[in-house]
């Protein structure tokens, strides 16, 4: 909201250019797809897309997944990171999947596609990877790619519900840093705030239609979910640790002491976890 | 006024037993029911039909109790709440209504429940979050899977208190969760979250349910939204309901609230507010003793 934190925001702007690269933050739909293997789950009466473009595609596993459930679906995966893209390729050849390419190509920037050329254009939890100011006009772009009728699609989520003081000390960090460097629509840093904004970034870049979908993920010890996500939380929060350090909110010796308590507490049999997320997807007109 | 060592019967509600607190509950109730998609919204047709006895745990002014009474004639639903006021209310309504399948009666959710094991078969309890101190939800789970049939079902619905994008909403947010925390009112480890969710599905393991699932939902009251009237309505009757409390605990100052509730009122009109509420429902089953 363009309220009073703008001028506070301000004055707290030492680093709002992170040199590291922040990653994909959550895989919060990844165990709902693994069971269910339903690639879209949302969308009851539309029949498989034709040609769908994934947004920072990373290692490639949403790409793959959908393209072996749908055969006659071409996939295109776009990232910036070649590694990823490399790895993301030597997965697709692995598995004998011939409907999924991948193409290193920054998703921020004007894509370099024609106009209308996807049925689909899906973006999963980008949240931290890119300023408040450029989701509308990233959300715009995805607009362009996308064909009239087609539709556009994306998942975010908020940070986790725990019992585990180490991760919520983390989630707290990463909220901080993320609004120190203008990448959170919190107004100062409680929650990430992203979404609640979705469906209005999706109606301002002219979608019609806008819908949303809540999921729940519960990744406590008992649950299916728990291993799959506990194992994507060590990872994201080993990735952004410089980060977090870059943006001032903790130091390496703190952050490295949470960490390590946090990999422990992830693992305690009364680990506790929910994860709220939202599909939102609206029609190009 | 509020300490840690006050008794917690006195404080059951934080907002205090009052008409505006009432006022308060039934709009929240038809703006919860309504974004929940319906009463039961996650019960098939035909475990609707089995069921015939409900119990209301803390039902308020009786909102849930009422609509599920009328919903479903071959229903008896019976509410039960500590406040007295609420219970008239909630009596009052049903007479009205002409609903001779709806029952209310004071009692306390803290305390042992006056019904015989194996009395009902949905035992349902509501939005306690901020209501019922962290201490009382075991024995209170105990009770109820006591009153529950073999084969019944136990049923627990709360939120998280809301993500917005209004810094006065938010600031008002934490030091309400801060208060809860200094009362022993809320789970959280670090003071951002309220943090209840994650807990019903371990409360119903734990008390011996079988068959546990969760159904999320959200209310989204921002701008321009169907709840957005009611939604706004909530949160600034709420905190003005919660100021007493919160000057209390000492989270806060009466400078400092008089300006956020402003700043809140104020932030509320924007056309580019942006709020949701994410609730979790959790539900399982009693097992029979032969399973």
């Amino acid at each position: 909201m363009a309220l009073s934190s703008d001028s506070q925001q301000d004055e707290n702007t030492a680093h709002s250019t992170p040199s590291v690269k922040i990653p994909r933050l959550f895989h919060f739909d990844l165990p709902e797809l693994e069971q269910t293997g339903n690639t879209l789950p949302e969308q009851r009466e539309v029949s498989a897309p034709h040609r769908i473009l994934d947004i920072a595609s990373g290692n490639g596993e949403w790409v793959i997944r959908v393209a072996q459930a749908s055969p006659q679906t071409q996939m295109a995966g776009i990232d910036t990171d070649i590694e990823l893209i490399e790895q993301a390729r030597a997965q697709a050849e692995a598995k004998g999947v011939g409907n999924a390419s991948f193409i290193i190509m920054d998703p921020f920037q004007p894509l370099k596609f024609a106009e209308g050329t996807f049925d689909l254009v899906n973006a999963r939890f980008l949240v931290g990877q890119l300023p408040v100011s450029t989701w509308p006009q990233v959300i715009t772009e995805f607009v362009r790619v996308t064909r009239p009728g087609g539709f556009v699609r994306l998942l975010e989520g908020e940070l986790p519900i725990t019992n585990s003081p180490a991760l919520a000390k983390l989630d707290g960090m990463l909220s901080d840093a993320l609004y120190q460097t203008k990448r959170s629509f919190s107004p100062y840093g409680r929650l990430l705030s992203i979404t609640p904004a979705l469906k209005h970034l999706l109606q301002d870049a002219g979608c019609q239609n806008v819908q949303q979908r809540v999921a729940v993920t519960n990744f406590s010890a008992d649950q299916s979910a728990h291993a799959r996500l506990s194992q994507d939380m060590a990872t994201t929060y080993r990735l952004v640790q410089p980060f977090l350090i870059e943006a001032g909110v903790t130091t390496q010796e703190e952050v490295e002491q949470v960490y390590q308590q946090m990999l422990s507490e992830l693992q305690a049999e009364d680990f506790l976890a929910v994860a709220f997320w939202l599909t939102v997807w609206g029609n190009k007109p | 006024m509020m300490d840690n060592t006050s008794s917690q019967d006195e404080n059951y509600y934080i907002l205090g037993d009052s008409n505006a607190e009432m006022v308060h509950l039934i709009i929240t109730d038809r703006h919860f029911n309504r974004s929940m998609g319906g009463l039961l919204p996650e019960q098939p047709n035909p475990v609707i039909s089995s069921i015939h006895d409900v119990l209301d745990v803390g039902c308020g002014p009786g909102g849930w109790t009422l609509e599920l009474a009328q919903a479903y004639p071959h229903m008896q639903v019976t509410g039960f709440d500590l406040s007295a006021g609420m219970i008239d209310y909630a009596r009052v309504q049903a007479h009205a209504s002409l609903l001779d399948n709806a029952h209310f009666f004071v009692a306390n959710a803290m305390k042992p429940f006056d019904f015989p094991n194996d009395s009902f078969d949905l035992v349902n309890v509501r939005h306690l979050e901020g209501v019922l101190p962290v201490a009382a939800w075991s024995e209170m789970l105990k009770e109820m899977f006591r009153v529950t049939r073999q084969g019944g079902i136990i049923r627990l619905t709360d939120c998280e208190w809301g993500v917005t994008n209004s810094f006065a909403n938010e600031k008002l947010l934490e030091l309400a969760i801060h208060a809860m925390q200094a009362t022993g009112m809320s789970h959280s480890p670090d003071g951002r979250n309220y943090n209840i969710t994650h807990l019903l599905s371990r409360f119903l393991r734990d008390v011996g349910c079988v068959n546990i699932q969760e159904r999320p939902s959200i209310l989204d009251y921002s701008a321009g939204e169907q709840e957005y009237q009611g939604g706004s309505r909530i949160l600034t009757l709420g905190y003005e309901l919660m100021e007493p409390f919160l000057l209390g605990t000492q989270v806060s100052a009466r400078p400092e609230l008089d300006q956020l509730r402003r700043q809140q009122s104020l932030e509320l009109l924007e056309d580019s507010f942006r709020g949701i509420i994410y609730t979790l429902t959790a539900w399982g089953t009693k097992p029979s003793v032969r399973s």
